[in-house]
């Protein structure tokens, strides 16, 4: 449910730019004209938080916030003053009634949605609902790096992907950027002078356009201080130098929540293809695995008959592999989907060794095994 | 005799130029600076000087301080200046603007004059409370014509600020009563 908003303003102008302050967040305004409409607002919509005024007609916004503290239900709900009275006995006498925060007119519209997002938790619009974003959609990566060449080089490694890598040379370079359109990930390095990491660590978690951008810290793989420092601030992940760039675009899509599967997954003429590239690790492994019964479910939705597992890439056969090929078999078997296995003559070899899987059948190529799936 | 207030003349000046400053460059983003040429000659402070129409609808926010301070300042713009501040101020574009009809845009702009002079007035008063003057500001109010003046009696200090925006004036013209 979205966050409400009261704003309690005699100008319509002022809620007006309440109104789009807050546009770009998940949150529903309430508007009410002076106190007494405030009072009424507050009770019907039990706000998250009310933004007050202090000099208004019918009803100021002291009265009502001394009602609005005698009230046992809405006594609770924090207040911020926005005003333009700023006299300090007025902000003393309105202090001493019990409010959160104090904003005066006029006031930049991010200094009023951080107040706001440091008393509830204001997230950007459409971060819940918006729709995944997949491997081949463009991303956009901040690295802040002093070092040209480890910019250059992350470019170079991710070349593969469709992402954008954005440079920043100094951490007032990525907080510009940052104020325009937000990345969706940054990459910092730890060895900026004047420990300026942790710094643009704090401010970017201060901000609430930032606060849940993934960043990643960037360090020599034995400089263990700075990384520990870095974790204990809170940085989502460690990047060590020499980068290993499958690695990177793992933990990358991993942190910004892309869907992978079309890495794995893909719909052919008549049936699911699942492939696992050459060098498949572990948590490679277990990403084909967290998306299996969602995209053999999908394949029985859209009519496919047919599952091809193309393990022929690969090199060695583990444990976790063929808890995967079981996996995947038994997941066909339930839907009763015709389910066929490709591999080389090194993994069909590996497999006769384990119980689960020595009398399978493999299949040379995908060719051959269009043309003879195996009934499971 | 004019009336003597607790502030100097180029304090008076610092204050209302401030207030001006601090609420353009916060809530717009159109530049404004102190002092307007008029025939040649920078004109920046004019007393008794009623800011010219040329035949141009006026439109004139006011809001006023009472208490142990008394005042209004009067926020001169034309009809133009005044349009293009309010689609600055709310953060509106001008075909926005454009599809109101004449009562929406008259209001429109009384809503943002009257919270902007409030706004200027508001940080102005703040700066005499601090110093022991306490006073509070009266609701705006919004004022339009052509070839009007407003009088004052002989008891009272006023001054006119003019300030160049996009090359159209903006007068602060503040009348004080101490």
């Amino acid at each position: 449910m979205a966050l409400k908003i009261l704003t309690v303003d005699d100008s319509r102008a002022v809620r007006i730019i309440v109104k789009k302050a807050f546009k770009q967040f998940e949150c529903d305004l309430v508007e009410a004209a002076n106190g007494v409409e405030g009072l009424a607002a507050a009770s019907k919509e039990n706000p998250d938080i009310i933004l007050l005024d202090v000099t208004m007609p019918v009803m100021d916004g002291v009265e009502m916030l001394t009602k609005l503290k005698a009230d046992p239900v809405l006594k609770g709900t924090p207040v911020v003053m926005l005003t333009a009275e700023a006299g300090r006995e007025m902000v003393l006498k309105i202090a001493k009634l019990g409010i959160r925060d104090y904003i005066v007119k006029p006031f930049k519209e991010d200094v009023l949605t951080d107040k706001v997002a440091r008393i509830i938790d204001l997230r950007p619009l459409g971060e819940s609902n918006v729709k995944q974003k997949g491997m081949s959609d463009n991303c956009e990566i901040l690295i802040v790096e002093d070092k040209p060449v480890i910019i250059e080089q992350i470019k170079q490694g991710l070349a593969n992907t469709p992402w954008t890598i954005l440079g920043a040379n100094s951490s007032g370079e990525a907080i510009d950027i940052c104020n325009g359109k937000q990345p969706d990930l940054i990459v910092v390095s730890l060895t900026l002078e004047d420990n300026a990491a942790a710094t643009l660590y704090r401010l970017l978690r201060a901000n609430v356009k930032t606060k849940y951008i993934p960043v990643f810290g960037l360090a020599v793989k034995t400089a263990l201080a700075e990384q520990q420092q870095a974790q204990q601030l809170g940085f989502s992940s460690i990047v060590t130098k020499p980068i290993d760039f499958p690695e990177l675009e793992s933990k990358i899509a991993k942190a910004i929540n892309l869907d992978t599967s079309e890495k794995y997954f893909s719909f052919e003429e008549d049936y699911l293809l699942i492939s696992l590239p050459e060098s498949s690790n572990s948590a490679q492994i277990n990403e084909v695995s967290s998306y299996l019964k969602e995209k053999i479910s999908d394949a029985v939705d859209n009519g496919y008959y047919k599952v091809i597992f193309d393990a022929h890439a690969l090199k060695n056969v583990n444990m976790s592999l063929i808890k995967l090929l079981v996996q995947t078999k038994q997941n066909c078997r339930e839907l009763t989907l015709s389910y066929s296995l490709v591999a080389n003559n090194d993994v069909a070899l590996e497999c006769r060794g384990f119980e689960e899987t020595k009398d399978w059948v493999f299949h040379e190529s995908i060719e051959d095994a269009k043309q003879t799936p195996v009934k499971v | 005799m004019e009336a003597t207030v607790p502030f100097s003349i180029e304090a008076l000046e610092e204050m209302i130029i401030s207030s001006v400053d601090k609420v353009f460059s916060t809530m717009l983003s159109t530049p404004i600076e102190f002092g307007y040429s008029k025939s040649g000659t920078v004109v920046t402070v004019e007393k008794d000087d009623q800011p010219e129409s040329k035949g141009k609808l006026m439109v004139v926010s006011m809001v006023g301080f009472i208490g142990v301070a008394n005042g209004v300042v009067y926020i001169y713009m034309d009809e133009d200046l005044a349009r293009d501040v309010t689609c600055d101020f709310l953060g509106m574009e001008d075909y926005e603007f454009a599809e109101f009809d004449a009562t929406e845009k008259m209001e429109t702009i009384n809503d943002a004059l009257g919270e902007l002079a409030n706004m200027i007035v508001g940080n102005f008063k703040n700066m005499w409370c601090d110093e022991g003057y306490q006073c509070k500001l009266t609701i705006p109010s919004i004022v339009r014509g052509r070839n009007f003046s407003v009088e004052t009696t002989s008891s009272v200090l006023r001054r006119g600020y003019y300030f160049n925006i996009n090359n159209s004036i903006l007068v602060a013209d503040l009348i004080v009563k101490p």
